[in-house]
Order: structure tokens, then sequence, then C-alpha cells
């Protein structure tokens, strides 16, 4: 949506002061780019990397000569570590690694102010993930980029957000920064979501979360708060009123009786 | 490939200088080692050599007639002389140089009629598949219509209103057969659609064309290379068809449809007028078959089954 790939039906999205619906796909292309979960899929399997790389420039018509595009895609490329010389390679040359290094490349290009990165570690292998996110935050700190990142791994969460909002059927339901929402959750699903991690240790066993197994339709999710079939300390406002995401103390949270 | 360069930083000492075998390389691999891609390729490339040198091959020409030396058989019957090695028809003409010159009608009319086809089928397929929604059921109504007109009594019943001629005959074969173009670029197009790689150059900012064009269509161009062949080959043997009813190609052309249907009448005791232009038909459609079929294994073996 913030890509502009999809229509807003309600809401607006404002980057910089300006609303994103008044924004050209061209503009908002110059200042929000995607890195997408699987780097399998986000290339184009006909194009050389250095071609995937400079699409968004070629794309906006800001290419320059030829001299000036081959020089920006060396930098780029250097820049999240892989070589100039896999230039004229095809992304099925390359290992995840460096497909999701190619990807982000793709992305910074342009030097837009927003990165989204949708799940940008969960295809790959656990050494590589920590090698992409330490770039990632490298990157942050050299350009001054500010990270979307849609995650369902705690540890890369807790790793690299600054503030993390919590979605639970489509709605957030807690938002605060990431200390805070680690040590001392507030609503009844982040604190089972914190719960629910695994730990190394298997004579553990499996964390106790109180959420039973029944997962909602999406489509037709439950009558007032979404969570409440599954929340054990839901009560009969519960059933009916639809919480909205208020202000408590230093978090916003969307829950009628938030625990404290 | 030709990139050598290993005085950068990311080398030294590596021995990371390897050079992986390009697309085209593990392409031209598997072309060698694929028997029905080669034995089709030879087979139409001797077919297209025939036509580009068809004045050099040709031993007569193709429209002179000598009632004199009619129906002389081809060489291997008794009578048969070298001097006309297929033999000569009911009129004295050199059946050899006939089979020659009408190889050009053929590829022509095969050619021109799979590049209209291709034109219509992949502006079809390609809006249907990228836009879906309304516009596709707009073009899926539009070749369902197709599919349920028969080509060849299409075809007839044009001919016969406007008369037949070689132009005439491209136009008409050319606007019947998009229909297998459009149904499978249709279907890629969606499919390709939905990867990533399409919404990232969307998100780059590229326009719709842009993507369609330089994104979709290169992923594509298997599909259209092996639908091509396919179509090459249904469109001679239409041609064919039509001449073989007097509805295509008019006389004295030489089409080889035209020379099975001028050799029926004969058929019962000189059945060479018949079979000998029919198996250069058979010959040539079979080998763009086995081309095209070859040409999908070697560029997506995956897509095997």
């Amino acid at each position: 949506m913030a890509l502009g790939l999809e229509k807003i039906t309600s809401g607006e999205i404002y980057i910089g002061g300006q609303v994103i619906s008044s924004l050209g796909s061209k503009d908002i292309a110059k200042r929000i780019q995607p890195v997408f979960q699987d780097p399998y899929s986000s290339l184009n399997p006909r194009k050389s990397i250095s071609k995937i790389i400079s699409l968004p420039l070629r794309a906006l018509g800001v290419a320059g000569t030829k001299k000036e595009l081959n020089e920006l895609i060396d930098e780029t490329m250097e820049t999240v570590g892989l070589p100039p010389r896999l230039k004229y390679n095809y992304p099925n040359q390359l290992s995840g690694g460096q497909r999701q290094r190619v990807a982000v490349a793709r992305a910074i290009i342009m030097r837009p102010d927003v990165v989204l990165c949708d799940e940008p570690t969960s295809a790959l292998d656990v050494s590589v993930q920590a090698q992409i996110l330490n770039m990632l935050m490298e990157l942050r700190r050299e350009l001054n980029l500010t990270y979307v990142l849609i995650s369902h791994d705690l540890a890369v969460v807790e790793h690299i957000a600054t503030k993390v909002a919590v979605m639970y059927l489509g709605r957030i339901v807690e938002e605060a920064e990431t200390e805070k929402i680690f040590k001392k959750p507030c609503h009844p699903y982040t604190q089972a979501l914190m719960e629910s991690v695994l730990t190394p240790d298997p004579k553990l066993g499996l964390p106790e979360t109180h959420l039973g197994i029944a997962y909602p339709n999406p489509i037709d999710p439950p009558s007032g708060c979404t969570f409440h079939p599954r929340c054990r300390y839901a009560k009969g406002i519960c059933h009916s009123d639809v919480p909205e995401l208020t202000r408590d103390g230093d978090c916003l949270i969307a829950c009628h009786y938030p625990l404290s | 490939m030709t990139q050598a360069t290993s005085n950068n930083k990311f080398d030294s000492g590596l021995g990371l200088d390897v050079v992986f075998p390009s697309p085209r390389q593990i392409m031209r691999q598997r072309m060698i080692h694929h028997k029905g891609f080669i034995v089709g390729g030879v087979m139409v490339l001797l077919i297209f050599l025939m036509a580009i040198f068809a004045p050099a091959i040709a031993p007569h020409d193709p429209f002179h007639q000598d009632l004199s030396i009619r129906m002389i058989p081809p060489v291997w019957n008794e009578n048969g002389t070298w001097n006309y090695p297929l033999g000569t028809d009911n009129l004295g003409r050199d059946y050899l140089s006939r089979l020659v010159y009408g190889c050009r009608i053929s590829l022509l009319i095969g050619f021109s009629c799979m590049m209209i086809a291709a034109v219509i089928g992949a502006i079809l397929g390609l809006t249907a598949g990228y836009f879906g929604g309304t516009v596709d059921m707009v073009v899926s109504f539009i070749i369902t219509v197709r599919l349920a007109l028969p080509a060849v009594l299409v075809a007839i019943a044009v001919v016969a209103l406007i008369g037949g001629s070689m132009k005439i005959v491209i136009l008409v074969l050319g606007c019947l057969i998009w229909d297998r173009f459009a149904v499978i670029l249709r279907a890629t197009t969606k499919q390709i659609r939905a990867i990533d790689y399409v919404q990232a150059a969307q998100a780059a900012g590229c326009s719709v064309l842009r993507v369609i064009v330089l994104e979709i269509m290169p992923n594509l161009f298997n599909s259209i290379v092996i639908v091509a062949t396919l179509e090459i080959g249904r469109a001679i043997l239409l041609e064919a068809a039509l001449s073989f009813l007097g509805m295509g190609v008019q006389p004295p052309t030489p089409s080889w449809g035209l020379m099975i249907s001028e050799g029926k009448d004969l058929m019962l005791f000189n059945p060479y007028l018949v079979t000998i232009p029919g198996v250069a038909l058979f010959i040539l459609v079979l080998g763009m078959n086995l081309f095209g079929d070859g040409l999908r294994d070697v560029t997506s073996p995956e897509g095997r089954s």
C-alpha cells in the first residue's frame, strides 16, 4: 500500500509530511523502496545483476551516462558486500544471501528515505540471516535510512527495531518502544506472543501460551475485540465492543483491560 | 562472462575467478544432446535452404509446359529418367522444380500467418493476463468466440466471398489462428504477474508498458517461440487444405497443397503426383513440430512432464 501497489480503502499514509496518495508513482518510488521476502522470486531470472540493480534508475529516467551508471552500480554493489565481478551474472548463479544483497542494492541505489523490508531474512539460512541483518543495520547508519520491517521473528525485531507495532488479525493491538514491549508487554496477545518464543533447551518443552488452538477466520473476524475468543482475561465488554487504540503511558494499546 | 579483472579486493588470492556457464552456454549444451531438436532442426533447415536456393536447385522452369513430355514417372520407376528426377505432371512441368518452388510459398505463408497471429495473440493474451478482471473477461470471451468458429470453414467462406489469392489467404489464416498464442500467453502472463519481481519493478516506478515489455515479455519468450513453430506447421497445413479445395493459392503458382489437389484426379494410375508433395508437407510439418517441442525442452526443462 505504501508502495502505491494497492489502493488505500481508508485512512492516509504520510511520508515527510506529505500524503502518499497525492504523490505520483515515480515520486513514491524515489522515497520508498521495497525488499521482498523471497530473494528467489524477487529477481527477474532473465536479467543480469547490473540490470536488476539499476532498474529503479532507468525506470525513473535518471540513469545518466553509461559510465556514471556503471560506477554507481559498482559502488552500490560494494556497499551491500557484493563483488562487482558478479555484475554480468544472472540470479540463478547466486546464493540466497547474495540474491538478497542484490535485492537490497536495488532498493538503496535511489537513496530512498524509507526501505520497506518484508520479512527480509525469513527465506534465508540462519547464518546468512545474521549477515543480512548486520548489513541492514550498517546501511541504516551510513545512508540514514528508515526501515519498515515486517517480521514474525521476534529476535530479528528485537535486534533491529526501535519501535514495534504488534498486529493481530490485521489490526495493531499494541505499539511501543522495542525495549518496553519486550520487557513489559501490556496487551494479552503481545504477552502470549512473547511467551511463545521457543527456547534452545529441549528439556523446557513447549511454552504455555493459554491461547487454545482455534485460530479465527480472518475474512470473518470475531465480534468486539478480535482477540477475545483466545484471551484468558476476556470479560463481557470484549465480546461486544471493539477497543480503540489509545495511549496508555508510553505505549499505544487496543485493549479494554490492559495488563499493567 | 568477459570480465577477467581480478585486481579488486574481493578476488585477490581467493581463486574466485571461476567462470560460471552462462544461461546461453547451458542451453547450447542441452541443444546438442536433444535428438528431436537436432532432427527437427535439420529438417527445417534443409527445407529453408531449398527455398532460398530454389533457382539453383530446380533443374527446370516450374512454369514451363511441354505436353510431349507429360506424365513421366520418377526415376525409381522403370520408365523414369534422371532428366526429370521426380517425373512430370499432366501438363509436362518438371515435378521437382515445382516442389522446390512450392516450398517457398509454403514457408512464406507459414511465417507470415504466424507473424500476424503472434501479434494479435500476444496483444490480447498480455493485456488479459496483466490487467485481469473485466479486461480478462472480455478477452476470454473473444477467445471463446474464436474457438467456436472452425478455422477451415471460416477461411473457405471468406475466400469464396472475396476470391482467393495469396494475400487474402495469409490475412485470413493469420486472423484465424491466434487463439493458441492468446490462451497460452494469457495463462503465463497471469502466472508471472504474481511473482515478486514484477511488483519490484512497479515499486521502482516503471510504467505499465515498461513492466509488460521489459520485465514480463523476456520471460514469455520461450512460450512465444514454441507456439510460433507449432503455428507455422498449422498454417502450412491449412493453406494446403485450402489450396486442395481450390480456395487458396491459385494455379499455376506451385504450392504443395495445390499440387496434391491437381494430382488427385490421376492418383489411381500415377500415385507419385500425390505422394511426393504429401511427403514433403509431412516432413516440413513434422520437422517444425519436432523443432518446437525440442525448443521447449531445451529452454525450460522444468516444464517437462
